[in-house]
């Protein structure tokens, strides 16, 4: 068995390399594209720090396969910016991104990429939040710091700020 | 060091049947929970063949006598977002709510869960740390280190949908070289924590049948980390009321190598009113018909009174919703 040939879009571009398909994509993206954003936690699913979007879908690239997700666009905590500056091109940062700076919800930051990308998603899909949907949409994101008050504070000052701008 | 299985898209049933026959493959739902089993070296399969390539895994659809059929490879997230089974089937819906995290079940497919591999906390640990024991009956050794006096494995099977779907009466379509077959969902697990499933090489589950009239059901789960955790115990209640029957189903799982269903109390509570005396007792029941071993987060006696503990509040719930539909408890 050998490697092969694996055409990844990561963040818009097309990016092609050698890897088993079953390497993970977290491996791929930290240590073949150096994509280092997106944390190496636990690997075990437990912790959510490698969440990425996986066609819009937040997943965990640890559980991931990257033959898996060869048809698929995939965005990281580094396209994040980029995603939102398409939809709104006065600003290349997320407004969770502004938030999170503006809230002091990073601590030591390790949680911060998947926090992030799972944040992003919740204010894309659920238009007006309610604290039970924050509280249940980070349940698999661990933060060792325990600064999650003002995670959520962080999170309820985007969806306000995403409000405003529309 | 780590192994590389390779990773195979089949687009047929046939070609799935016909690869999964072959030795040292596995079926590839999510990979949830082979990759993580993967990196610690318990999962030594050299090939996985991917589900989600083949169209009848992955659709949500009525067959001809209008009963829902699932998809093995549909993922949980998307099962819980559909616009009919939710409002269907609660039972099923709370269950599904009830695995791990959002992120997990955006991948997590519905018959990986049912699949799930056993877990034993002996077995499902670090390669460093699991060096320093002998190997046990499911890591190819002949010792078991949750009951020593066990003579074959007792590893949990920890799936949440695997009661539920007990308790609603579903039947799973398993394919094989001869075609397929409908089993029961309890008929799936074999009692023994290494080899857990009752499928034989060239088997794999394609689909899920839901029943026409779903029974009334209440699911309920006792964990460590409430936010993302396997059971320590999870209960399935359901009742079907005809004009002078009652049909219940009770099923308690993860503990032990197979979901169990609590026959007496079935009949207990299917035979009279649920006075406090006749729940309390059925719940009792559960004592002498589980017999869970220390290989949990928690200890035994831990796991027993989380089970009596979890049935009679899931029991209540259930009284409670009958009387709001107008039937006799």
């Amino acid at each position: 068995m050998s490697q092969n040939l694996v055409e990844l879009s990561v963040n818009g571009s097309i990016q092609v390399m050698w890897a088993w398909e079953s390497d993970t994509l977290l491996h791929v993206l930290r240590e073949v594209l150096g994509l280092t954003g997106t944390k190496n936690g636990c690997e075990a699913g437990h912790c959510g720090a490698c969440t990425v979007w996986i066609d819009g879908i937040p997943r965990l690239a640890c559980l991931t396969p990257v033959g898996s997700v060869v048809n698929s666009e995939i965005t990281t905590v580094e396209g994040l910016g980029s995603w939102w500056q398409e939809r709104h091109p006065s600003s290349h940062y997320h407004p969770i991104q502004r938030a999170f700076v503006e809230s002091g919800a990073v601590q030591c930051g390790f949680c911060t990429p998947g926090m992030l990308m799972a944040a992003a998603a919740l204010l894309r899909d659920v238009k007006f939040l309610t604290d039970q949907d924050i509280l249940e949409r980070l349940a698999g994101h661990l933060c060792r710091c325990t600064g999650y008050e003002q995670i959520v504070q962080a999170i309820r000052q985007a969806a306000l700020t995403e409000v405003t701008e529309q | 060091m780590t192994r590389h299985p390779r990773l195979i898209k089949p687009s047929t049933t046939q070609d799935v049947t016909r690869l999964v026959k072959e030795a040292e493959s596995k079926i590839f739902g999510g990979g949830t929970d082979l990759v993580p089993n993967r990196t610690w070296g318990l999962d030594t399969s050299g090939t996985w063949v991917q589900l989600g390539t083949v169209p009848e895994t992955t659709m949500i659809s009525i067959d001809e006598e209008g009963r829902w059929l699932i998809g093995a490879a549909v993922t949980l997230g998307v099962i819980l977002e559909h616009p009919k089974i939710s409002t269907l089937y609660p039972l099923l819906a709370d269950a599904i709510r009830a695995v791990a995290t959002p992120e997990i079940r955006n991948q997590a497919t519905i018959g990986g869960n049912l699949c799930l591999d056993t877990r034993c906390r002996f077995r499902n640990q670090p390669p460093i740390w699991r060096s320093g024991l002998k190997p046990c009956f499911k890591s190819g050794g002949d010792h078991c280190y949750a009951a020593p006096a066990s003579s074959r494995c007792v590893a949990i099977v920890s799936s949440d949908t695997a009661p539920a779907l007990i308790a609603l009466g579903a039947r799973l379509k398993v394919q094989s070289t001869s075609g397929f077959r409908w089993i029961k969902t309890l008929d799936l697990y074999s009692g023994d924590g290494d080899r857990h499933l009752t499928l034989e090489p060239g088997e794999w589950i394609e689909a899920i049948r839901l029943p026409n009239f779903p029974p009334l059901g209440v699911f309920d789960k006792w964990r460590m980390r409430g936010s993302i955790d396997f059971p320590e115990v999870n209960v399935a209640v359901s009742v079907t009321q005809a004009k002078n029957s009652r049909t219940m189903r009770i099923v308690l799982g993860a503990m032990g190598p197979e979901p169990v269903r609590l026959r007496e109390a079935e009949k207990l509570l299917g035979e009279g009113p649920w006075d406090p005396e006749r729940l309390m007792h059925a719940v009792h029941t559960a004592r002498d018909a589980v017999h869970p071993y220390d290989n949990g987060q928690i200890g035994v006696v831990g796991r027993k009174g989380a089970a009596e503990h979890i049935l009679y509040r899931a029991l209540k719930k259930l009284r409670i919703m009958m009387e709001e539909k107008g039937e006799n408890a």
